[in-house]
């Protein structure tokens, strides 16, 4: 296995670059940083819709959440990219119907994480931020959210961890991520498919290992935080 | 001919470097009550604990029923069934009614078909109680309840023994009673019995023996009317007083 | 969209049988799977907790390993990596019996099992440690204890989350599509490739795997009320 390493490190690491288009590891990362940074917003409207107490609302969340939970990732990513071509009537690249996919998905899920957090607040801040006179929209902005996103910051580091995971589905599309990569490296290659996969496997492994012992690490802290601002 | 049951010689248990039990040497003839008394942290619980093997010792030497608990080739669950245990937060198995903890035992490890054991179980039930509660899972039961059917549990098997931790120590105090009802009903039967508690009117008006713990060490064991009216150490002499005035109190 | 919507063209004789094999193959990984993880779930769990250190060691690393690779690094892995170690009579036999169904089955009951383990621990950590006390004191063995006295208690305690994680196992057996099983999201590729009618053929599938999914919620929370353990 340290033979491919040596060889095809660059490779896997950036793909063609600066050769040619970005790839491998790093490819893996920009996909996972972009659906989160597109996730996020979306994610937040719909768990203010679900809490919202506005009957329409939070029955059209429910129904998304509830549809999105439904059906595999993998559908999703074909619905993008044969489907919606042809629905707009104009191409949608493999990298662009990953990232779409994905950001519909795990706004599905990133959503229940923060109406959760949303939900587990104290009455207390709301009846607070009410008998103060704040109106819907700069009591969530000023009052909930920041609370609620600031406990819910290890559920969303979970949520990346599944992303970067869920990046993966790009060897299907033949988008040049880590899996897609290492799949053309061992059919370059042919002789050594084990090391090839188990190198895969292993630096899927070290990546999101980490990630999870950081929030093992944040969740203990964040909890200490809110005992403490209670405790005082 | 009064035969020893139970045999502790010297006997010792550490955790880590706090001496739980120092030497505690003693002998209960069967059909005996013993009830263990004294402080929190004098070891009582510790020793009850050693007699069926939940805690290990270190030093000497338990004999139950002519077995040797802390022997390497002893068949502790063997001997186990030959005594029940009652502790202090009942430990009902949730999952299971008033009627199938109490039949377990009888089911799974006597391998009592399923109709004899239930038939055998509602008899105990009766016993301390509780037969119109037998199909109610403990979530169902006050702390009273649940802890009567904890010591029908602990009868199930016929066990020669019957040992109890701080029984009535979790319980509403109106409750109390009906508990001890039910140990004073077993005196006579034959069956031994050993409590740790703190209910010492329970001990003068039932118990044989009365042994006094502290600090790990067993410095009394006396017929309650001895232990009540003389007693010797003056640890003993101070727990005495203290309980009469909080008695008197009450 | 310009195109009329024609189910007629996907539901007839002729194409049919695609959406049957693909129910066919994907329940059966999906039952296969969950009738093979979850007894390996508890023999993990009961093992784990038994306490001999080296075994509760490598368990813990097999989760871990099955936590953070992605289910699909995971597949290919096993079919193109662990593939080439086998021994050309062991081969063989896999590829007279359905080759990617086998490895797929594999997969997916590792990682299943790997999951479903981990839920039912917590369950587990969830029980006193009088329950065991007053199991051994009757005179229960160790594997008697589990039986009668532990595990039920952690089955009705880890039921919500293995509920959860056989809904991600119902979807996760999309990912067998792309080592060419004939499960249902191989399948409405197949049909859209020839026929042309994406948005049909995604739609039926997606259909069905929404029956699929919400059965399974239905169920599972019906099943959750029912063993509820109440505790005072």
């Amino acid at each position: 296995m340290l033979d491919v390493v040596q060889q095809y490190w660059p490779y896997l690491l950036f793909g063609s670059y600066p050769n040619g288009p970005l790839g491998g590891f790093t490819m893996t990362l920009v996909i996972a940083i972009v659906s989160l940074v597109l996730t996020f917003p979306s994610a937040v409207l719909v768990a203010l819709a679900r809490t919202s107490e506005v009957r329409v609302l939070e029955h059209a969340a429910f129904l998304f959440v509830t549809i999105v939970r439904g059906i595999p990732l993998l559908m999703l990513i074909f619905w993008v990219y044969f489907f919606l071509p042809v629905a707009l009537g104009t191409p949608i690249s493999p990298f662009w119907s990953l990232i779409l996919a994905i950001v519909v998905f795990q706004t599905a899920y990133l959503s229940e994480v923060l109406r959760a957090a949303i939900e587990a607040l104290p009455k207390g801040q709301t009846e607070a931020a009410l008998s103060l006179g704040l109106s819907y929209f700069p009591r969530i902005w000023k009052v909930t959210l920041p609370q609620a996103l600031y406990n819910s910051i290890p559920g969303i580091l979970n949520q990346f961890t599944s992303m970067i995971k869920e990046t993966s589905l790009g060897y299907v599309l033949a988008v040049e991520e880590l899996t897609y990569a290492a799949n053309k490296v061992n059919n370059f290659i042919l002789v050594k498919p084990f090391s090839v996969f188990a190198l895969l496997a292993l630096t899927y492994f070290a990546v999101c290992f980490t990630l999870t012992q950081l929030v093992r690490l944040l969740e203990a802290r964040i909890e200490n935080r809110f005992t403490r601002v209670a405790a005082a | 001919m009064m035969v020893p049951i139970i045999t502790l010689e010297s006997v010792g248990k550490s955790f880590g470097s706090f001496r739980a039990l120092k030497s505690v040497t003693g002998e209960i003839n069967a059909g005996e009550i013993v009830v263990i008394c004294g402080l929190s942290g004098s070891g009582k619980s510790t020793l009850i604990r050693c007699l069926n093997g939940l805690e290990a010792i270190d030093e000497g030497r338990i004999v139950v029923d002519g077995i040797d608990v802390a022997a390497r080739n002893t068949d502790l669950n063997q001997l186990r069934r030959r005594i029940g245990f009652v502790f202090q937060q009942y430990s009902l198995f949730p999952h299971l009614t008033a009627i199938d903890n109490v039949s377990i035992g009888l089911r799974r490890l006597q391998r009592v078909p399923t109709e004899e054991a239930r038939a055998r179980a509602l008899v105990l039930l009766e016993r301390v109680g509780l037969a119109h509660r037998s199909n109610y899972v403990p979530a169902e039961l006050s702390g009273g309840e649940q802890q009567r059917v904890a010591i029908a549990r602990a009868l199930s098997m016929n066990p020669p023994i019957i040992l109890l931790d701080e029984p009535t120590s979790a319980l509403d105090p109106e409750v109390v009673g009906d508990v001890l009802a039910i140990l004073q009903s077993l005196s006579g039967t034959g069956i031994t019995i050993v409590c740790v508690t703190h209910e010492m009117g329970f001990a003068r008006n039932v118990g044989d023996w009365i042994w006094f713990m502290e600090d790990g060490s067993l410095i009394e064991k006396a017929p309650p009317e001895l232990f009540f009216s003389k007693p010797h150490h003056p640890s003993a002499q101070r727990f005495i007083s203290t309980i009469w005035r909080s008695h008197e109190r009450a | 969209m310009n195109v009329a919507l024609d189910f007629t063209a996907i539901l007839n004789d002729q194409y049919l049988h695609y959406f049957v094999t693909g129910i066919q193959n994907t329940i059966a990984l999906f039952v296969l799977t969950w009738l093979v993880a979850f007894p390996l779930a508890v023999l993990l769990t009961v093992i784990r907790s038994s306490g001999i250190r080296p075994l509760s060691w490598l368990i813990a690393l097999y989760v871990e390993y099955h936590r953070n690779v992605p289910l699909l690094v995971q597949l290919l892995f096993w079919y193109f990596g662990i593939s080439s170690l086998f021994p050309d009579g062991l081969n063989d036999f896999i590829n007279q019996h359905n080759t990617e169904f086998i490895f797929a089955l594999l997969a997916l009951v590792l990682y299943t099992a790997a999951y479903m383990s981990e839920d039912m621990r917590s369950g587990l950590r969830a029980i006193s440690k009088t329950q065991f006390e007053a199991a051994r004191a009757m005179g229960f063995g160790f594997v008697q204890t589990m039986t009668y006295a532990i595990l039920p208690q952690v089955w009705r305690l880890s039921l919500p989350p293995l509920v959860n994680q056989t809904l991600i196992l119902f979807k996760g057996t999309s990912l067998a599509a792309s080592i060419g099983v004939a499960e249902l999201t191989f399948q409405a590729r197949q049909i859209e490739s020839i026929t042309f009618r994406v948005f049909e053929s995604f739609f039926v599938v997606s259909l069905l795997y929404l029956a699929g999914s919400l059965t399974l919620m239905f169920a599972g929370s019906w099943l959750a009320q029912r063993y509820k353990l109440r505790t005072r």
